[in-house]
């Protein structure tokens, strides 16, 4: 069954490489109603996203999300500047004024201490302020807990030998394995922490 | 649009300083969620410094069940480490001690 991911609230993606986790979040972000900052650790391309990056002002990359267009973000490739470029880009966004931006932050699981601290921010308190928080990654087991706990939703592609740790979150691990062997190459499968639907593909 | 660019701001050393906040909007999740993400393990508790003070200043403290140098400056120590005494490990640790200082007295009986 073809299906745009929905982002309601926070959302965490999970998937392996070339599970289609990138290409269906790419796709299912373009056609969001809000604007999107997409802070592309991997530098994948994405097409009908405006592209910026740190040679720009933070004014003019604010100006193109209040009025709804989505941003492709190029970190530098360097960890530690690529850590500080996201945790300045999160105090920017986040600040305390009321806008409708989705952040969306790719392998989740590279980055350090303070870019987590960042967007746990967003995770607990950003909501409230209009700012959803989209979290990829291709190991959930190194995705900050708090992330985890607060995301809304999970949007499940093809994994490896996670099963142990999407138990640790009740995750009907077994369930969601046959799903997606069901459904073939690209699909995934939702988890609202109640209920698991799918097998879809965008 | 005019302003510093986002790779001036940061060498420039105009890092955001992001606290922490409350989880206010979470799914509490039972079992094993200890917040620590199980990502990465924080050895920077072992730069930590000492306590406030002489050694001679914990002499008296209220744990300080003999009132002895060497107890004074673990009370010292975890005071840097914790800051506070009222845990539950610090209880387990002093009262090791005094249960060994106990048992050294009885031998010499």
């Amino acid at each position: 069954m073809s299906k745009l991911i929905d982002f309601n609230g926070h959302t965490t993606v999970l998937g392996i490489t070339r599970s289609g986790k990138t290409y269906a979040t790419k796709k299912s972000l373009a056609r969001v109603n809000e604007g999107v900052l997409f802070f592309n650790t991997q530098h994948e391309d994405m097409p009908g996203f405006s592209m910026a990056d740190w040679n720009n002002a933070w004014q003019s990359i604010d100006g193109l999300l209040k009025k709804g267009r989505k941003i492709n973000y190029k970190p530098q490739f360097n960890e530690d500047t690529r850590n500080k470029e996201l945790s300045y880009l999160i105090d920017k966004l986040h600040d305390g004024t009321e806008k409708k931006v989705v952040l969306a932050v790719d392998e989740v699981h590279l980055m350090d201490k303070a870019a987590n601290k960042a967007m746990i921010k967003i995770a607990t308190t950003g909501l409230r302020f209009g700012i959803k928080g989209v979290w990829l990654s291709q190991r959930p087991a190194n995705i900050d807990n708090t992330l985890m706990t607060q995301s809304n939703q999970f949007v499940i592609f093809k994994l490896n030998m996670e099963g142990a740790y999407l138990d640790r979150y009740r995750m009907p691990s077994e369930e969601i394995k046959a799903k997606i062997e069901s459904g073939g190459k690209y699909n995934y499968t939702l988890y609202d922490w109640e209920s698991l639907k799918g097998p879809f593909k965008v | 649009m005019s302003g510093a660019t986002i790779a001036e701001e940061i060498n420039a050393g105009g890092m955001p300083n992001v606290e922490t906040t409350e989880n206010l909007e979470g799914v509490h999740v039972d079992g094993g969620d200890d917040g620590s993400g199980g990502s990465r393990l924080d050895i920077s508790f072992l730069k930590a410094k000492t306590g406030e003070g002489p050694i001679e200043g914990y002499i008296q403290h209220p744990l300080n069940f003999n009132e002895s140098r060497p107890v004074a400056r673990i009370i010292r120590g975890v005071t840097g480490l914790m800051g506070e005494l009222d845990f539950a490990l610090v209880d387990v640790m002093l009262g090791i001690l005094e249960y060994m200082r106990g048992r050294q007295s009885v031998k010499a009986d």
